[in-house]
């Protein structure tokens, strides 16, 4: 796992070691001190970078960091004495005399982690602020960072952090690992954030490409780290890494020299990852050793026929359309309905496609990639007034101007035929 | 070739805006900047100063902490170089990362030859 490796690389080393110590100091100390934490931490790697700007770094930088955020973090403490937490602080120095000032092992660190992954998906918490949390506290973006890449407003964004922070003070409590009866359930909400930051990362019409392909990163590192969990089934979570895997592997081929988006069928798929796709199976193999049939496993079934079809034209559509059936039966919601649609309009036509979308119109909120699609199917039936008619609509629905460009050159292309 | 330092000020305080990501990425820049220089044997030695420190006067009874400058004042660190004239030597600060922030400055000395 050369590169996705949980915890061992320099590319990135301080924004993981930033999620690393953060998760390790409040397990150690208390989920209240974690504004002071995140300042005691931030604070370490300025204080790094620059004797690091002049010197080798050690040989054990993490063991450096820990030590001079451990530091740096009781200092804060004893020295807000006014603060509201005194109580916390208080604790937490009493604490770090009895405590030794070692690094703790692999291990230890990874369990840390594991528990405050369950912190920030803490089902207190809305979605979006699990995630946005989760970016925060574990992944180590800023908050503009995580505006960025969500394609958030910058305010809103440092609004609904405070607001997850200040559940995540008062009400997650200890942070552990859930055991118990609802230990699946829990697992499951956890999965549902990492496939959702992914989903976020991997949806990249418009926005920093690179910023978003970390996102991606970042949720298939989380959920090696959740594959450490004690309890639960894994069928789900191997099959969301296979997932995750099959649809990563497509990133060196996504742009062109521009910049601009490829669609699959305009990908060159000798760039593929190799690596990711091996790995991809491997771990499909082993989800489908685990009893029933998931979503994530349909998914990354699907994902895995795109990925690894000789050229688009030779796409296993047939098979895809036999997944898409079972997947939409389990969630039955637009994209998903949508994405079916594309598939049957290979296999049975267009024809047979647009009379599907007439069936799920009044189920599903129209969108502009609705009537994009629409469009698109009169297109393939060459019955171009009706084509023109629902790409214009799609148009002024449009949500962002790459969107609106991209169908408006298609219109453009439709007028005269 | 004479030897030249380097007194670095400011470009903390855009520091404290960064992402652990930007920092990491400022700290690669020095670095690459530095090694640049140690490739050319123009690289003599430097380290980063902490901003504590302690003012000695008067025949030393007079001691006061601090430099008790403003963050942009203060000398955040030093370097030293080989160049052949002061020109030379202004020339190679021109790459240091440190003039990327809107306070950062070098204090470019000519160092005595005995």
């Amino acid at each position: 796992m050369s590169n996705t490796s949980v915890n061992h690389t320099l590319e990135h080393l301080f924004r993981h070691e930033y999620g690393k110590l953060v998760s390790l100091f409040t397990n150690r100390y208390s989920t209240h001190l974690i504004d002071k934490i995140e300042d005691a931490v931030q604070e370490s790697l300025y204080k790094a970078a620059k004797i690091w700007s002049y010197q080798p770094m050690p040989e054990n930088p993490s063991a450096w960091l820990y030590r001079v955020a451990n530091n740096q973090l009781i200092d804060f403490l004893r020295k807000d004495k006014r603060s509201a937490d005194w109580e916390h602080h208080e604790g937490a120095i009493a604490k770090s005399e009895t405590i030794e000032l070692e690094l703790p092992e692999e291990k230890a660190i990874v369990d840390d982690q594991l528990r405050m992954i369950f912190a920030c998906c803490h089902p207190v918490m809305k979605p979006t602020e699990q995630l946005m949390l989760s970016l925060k506290l574990l992944c180590g973006l800023s908050i503009r960072e995580i505006a960025r890449a969500l394609l958030k407003n910058e305010e809103a964004t440092k609004k609904a952090i405070t607001r997850a922070k200040k559940k995540f003070k008062e009400e997650v409590g200890e942070l552990q690992v859930p055991n118990g009866d609802d230990v699946e359930t829990r697992i499951s909400e956890v999965l549902q954030v990492i496939y959702l930051l992914f989903n976020e990362g991997y949806k990249a019409t418009e926005g920093e490409k690179l910023i978003r392909q970390e996102l991606c990163e970042e949720a298939i590192r989380l959920s090696f780290i959740l594959m450490n969990e004690p309890n639960g089934d894994k069928g789900e979570l191997k099959a969301l890494i296979a997932m995750m895997l099959f649809k990563a592997a497509r990133f060196p081929a996504r742009m062109d020299g521009q910049g601009n988006l490829l669609t699959l069928e305009n990908q060159d798929r000798n760039l593929y990852d190799e690596e990711y796709i091996k790995w991809g199976w491997d771990f499909l193999r082993q989800s489908s050793k685990h009893p029933g049939t998931s979503v994530y496993q349909l998914e990354a079934a699907i994902a895995a026929y795109y990925t690894t079809a000789p050229t688009y034209e030779a796409t296993n559509w047939k098979a895809i359309l036999g997944l898409y059936d079972s997947l939409v039966r389990l969630k039955p919601s637009p994209v998903v309905q949508m994405s079916r649609v594309v598939v049957l309009s290979k296999v049975k036509g267009p024809k047979e496609a647009l009379h599907v979308m007439e069936d799920i119109e009044s189920d599903i909120k129209t969108n502009q990639s609705f009537n994009a699609l629409k469009a698109d199917l009169y297109a393939a039936m060459e019955n171009w007034p009706k084509a023109r008619v629902f790409i214009q609509k799609a148009v002024t629905e449009a949500k962002n101007i790459t969107e609106r460009r991209f169908l408006e050159k298609k219109l453009q292309s439709w007028i005269g035929k | 070739m004479q030897k030249y330092l380097y007194l670095f000020r400011g470009g903390d305080a855009r520091m404290a805006e960064m992402s652990p990501e930007e920092v990491q990425a400022h700290m690669d820049e020095w670095k690459t900047w530095m090694q640049g220089l140690a490739e050319k044997g123009q690289l003599i030695d430097g380290l980063p100063l902490k901003a504590e420190g302690k003012q000695v006067g008067s025949g030393g009874k007079v001691v006061t902490d601090g430099p008790f400058a403003e963050g942009a004042e203060i000398v955040g660190g030093y370097l030293m170089v080989n160049a052949s004239s002061l020109e030379e030597a202004t020339e190679i600060s021109k790459g240091c990362p440190i003039l990327d922030a809107e306070d950062g400055h070098i204090e470019v000395r000519e160092i005595v030859d005995m």
